[in-house]
């Protein structure tokens, strides 16, 4: 099924709030966007499980000094009650310095009339983020 | 509603032990079969890849990398009509069976032909880079 313009609509405001929580430096307020039991499936962390740890990974995010993060929908799949989300991201450090740009997939729930992460992963598309597992294998070394 | 989700569950087992088993025998073409014409691969370090042919292309380089056999562990499935999320971890190893990467995954399998196929598959490491 094609996207529904409302849905397209739904996932920008949410993440005008998760963006937004990186320009203020502050993410409370971001685990609204979450159902309950979502879970963040981020590259070198193990699972983030709930509100409470989904909050704990963005703030060390922004204490890392993230300072911008866009967020780019490609494409909108919706089945029912679900819906996955593919797109890019891009993360920048102050004064626009890029330090990131990868792609990711949400899988979005309808939850009282409105569209919350249920599951978020992403990966880097820089080719640096590969060398840790190339320095693994014995030919690359 | 119980028994078809676990039905579907057992479906993508046999459907990731295809993978699994082609992958072992250093098939790259029967690893691409398994992904839907228009299937969509999201791997770390490069942009992502669409089509069979690119697809193929992508496994054929891991096994050139040195990725000997995968395995793959699903946490959890979540069906809706044709389409099915499952959620779950991977393990890389190398020769001699050596572990070269863990992490985690989604694929977004549809089903074609009475057969479960990746339409859309995203992972990425567990491991920290330091």
């Amino acid at each position: 099924m094609e996207t529904k313009v409302n849905l397209r609509e739904e996932i920008r405001n949410a993440y005008n709030k998760l963006e937004g929580a990186f320009t203020k430096g502050n993410v409370t307020g971001v685990d609204s966007i979450y159902v309950e039991n979502a879970e963040l499936l981020a590259p070198g962390h193990d699972v983030a499980k709930g509100k409470s740890a989904i909050l704990k990974y963005w703030q060390g995010i922004v204490d890392m000094g993230i300072r911008k993060v866009e967020l780019n929908t490609d494409k909108v799949e919706d089945h029912n009650d679900l819906a996955v989300e593919t797109g890019t991201y891009r993360m920048y450090a102050q004064a626009n310095q890029q330090i990131d740009q990868g792609k990711y997939i949400v899988l979005w729930k309808h939850t009282d009339g409105k569209m919350l992460v249920e599951r978020g992963i992403w990966n880097s598309s820089n080719p640096e983020s590969l060398q840790f597992l190339t320095s693994r294998i014995p030919q690359h070394r | 509603m119980e028994t078809t989700t676990v039905n579907i569950g057992a479906e993508i087992k046999r459907a990731n032990e295809k993978f699994i088993q082609a992958f072992t025998e250093g098939n790259a073409a029967g690893i691409a079969n398994l992904y839907t014409d228009e299937g969509m691969l999201l791997p770390t370090g490069m942009e992502a890849v669409k089509g069979k042919p690119g697809i193929q292309e992508f496994w054929q380089g891991a096994m050139k990398m040195g990725v000997k056999g995968v395995k793959l562990e699903t946490v959890e499935v979540l069906p809706c009509e044709n389409t099915a999320i499952e959620m779950g971890n991977y393990t890389l190893t190398g020769e001699g069976g050596t572990r070269m990467d863990k992490g985690k995954y989604i694929v977004v399998w549809q089903k074609q032909n009475g057969q479960w196929k990746l339409h859309k598959d995203i992972w990425n490491t567990s491991l920290s880079a330091t």
